[in-house]
């Protein structure tokens, strides 16, 4: 490095080339290593919240608008069938269903962004299951009706009536699966 | 250093410079997924927990166990499963029975401890709202069964159910 003539390390002639010793560094490294591989959490737990229906003897009554927006995702075998509609005339009732495709689930994702931005105030979807769908397909539909994806520009809602800011992350906070009654 | 003798006289040394290069690597690696939430869970075995885009991070470890073939309840065991399904002996009015009892203990307990926190509090502000669990539960189960397990909650007071999930983005 920077001499023209080669060291010969093993040479009888000239003083020897000076080391430099490793083994401390690796002394480190191993302990450090063995901290982290056992520290390490190579699987991210994440949580969905969702609600089941409840009766509640409560006395306190909110004063509920006459007229709110409804609506219902129902999840089959191999389709998912979403329902909005007005809970008074004029109702606008639309139906569209998607399969369990990627192509149709993001466009599941697509449209329950577009019907939250159309009517902000709704914060809330029911959702109804057949016995014999998988716990993976619900947690599919959960996600894509719910969940703002990481990449994707946060929601830009009004605030709620309480006049607290609505959360930015979610399309849908509020997922209530209607199936869990007696 | 490895030195080898022999008549040659000559001296070999082992070349550390890659295994450096390979640890700093890992660390590297390491330091960069290190995690620094306080609640570490360790998922069950016989387990495979679905994918998710949720960005909520795991804030209680689960009640709720479901894996391939028992319920567990806080590490009880108190169903075994028969290809699936909960045995018929199991349930009642659709719920599953040993799952709703465990789960009453938990929210009567939990209901006391709220009380007793309340003390000084109005009477209307006394009263326990309901109940949060989280459920760890293997993707190929069919909804029935989680249905199940969400009626015998309902029943036990437990509104909000926490779903665990492994997330996509870590």
């Amino acid at each position: 490095m920077g001499t023209h003539k080669k060291r010969r390390p093993n040479s009888d002639v000239g003083p020897e080339a000076p080391e430099l010793n490793v083994m401390p560094f690796i002394d480190v490294f191993s302990m450090l290593n063995t901290f982290l591989l056992v520290s390490a959490a190579f699987l991210g737990l994440g949580i969905l919240e969702v609600q089941v229906p409840y009766l509640s003897n409560s006395p306190d009554i909110k004063d509920e608008p006459k007229r709110s927006f409804s609506i219902r995702v129902d999840i089959e075998d191999a389709q998912i069938k979403v329902t909005s509609l007005w809970t008074a005339p004029p109702e606008d009732k639309v139906e569209k269903t998607y399969k369990f495709d990627d192509t149709d689930i993001s466009r599941l994702h697509t449209d329950m962004i577009a019907l939250r931005m159309k009517v902000p105030e709704t914060d809330k979807l029911t959702l109804y299951a057949d016995d014999t769908v998988k716990y993976e397909q619900l947690v599919k539909v959960i996600d894509n009706v719910k969940t703002v994806k990481e990449k994707e520009p946060r929601m830009n809602l009004p605030p709620g009536p309480d006049g607290k800011p609505a959360p930015n992350n979610f399309i849908y906070e509020k997922v209530v699966i209607g199936s869990v009654i007696l | 250093m490895a030195s080898a003798g022999g008549d040659s006289g000559e001296t070999l040394s082992l070349n550390l410079m890659p295994m450096l290069d390979i640890f700093s690597i890992l660390v590297t690696f390491l330091l960069m997924s290190y995690s620094t939430d306080p609640t570490t869970h360790d998922v069950d075995s016989n387990l495979e927990l679905p994918d998710s885009v949720t960005l909520v991070t795991m804030d209680e470890v689960p009640s709720i166990v479901v894996n391939r073939n028992e319920i567990l309840v806080n590490n009880k065991k108190l169903v075994t499963l028969e290809n699936g399904k909960v045995p018929a002996a199991d349930l009642a009015q659709g719920a599953i029975m040993p799952v709703f009892k465990a789960l009453k203990e938990i929210s009567d307990v939990n209901k006391k401890a709220i009380e007793e926190f309340r003390r000084d509090t109005s009477p209307d502000d006394k009263k326990a709202k309901p109940g949060e669990i989280t459920i760890e539960m293997d993707k190929k189960h069919d909804f029935q069964l989680l249905k199940r397990i969400m009626l015998s909650g309902q029943q036990a007071e437990f509104v909000t159910f926490k779903l665990l999930v492994a997330k996509e983005s870590i």
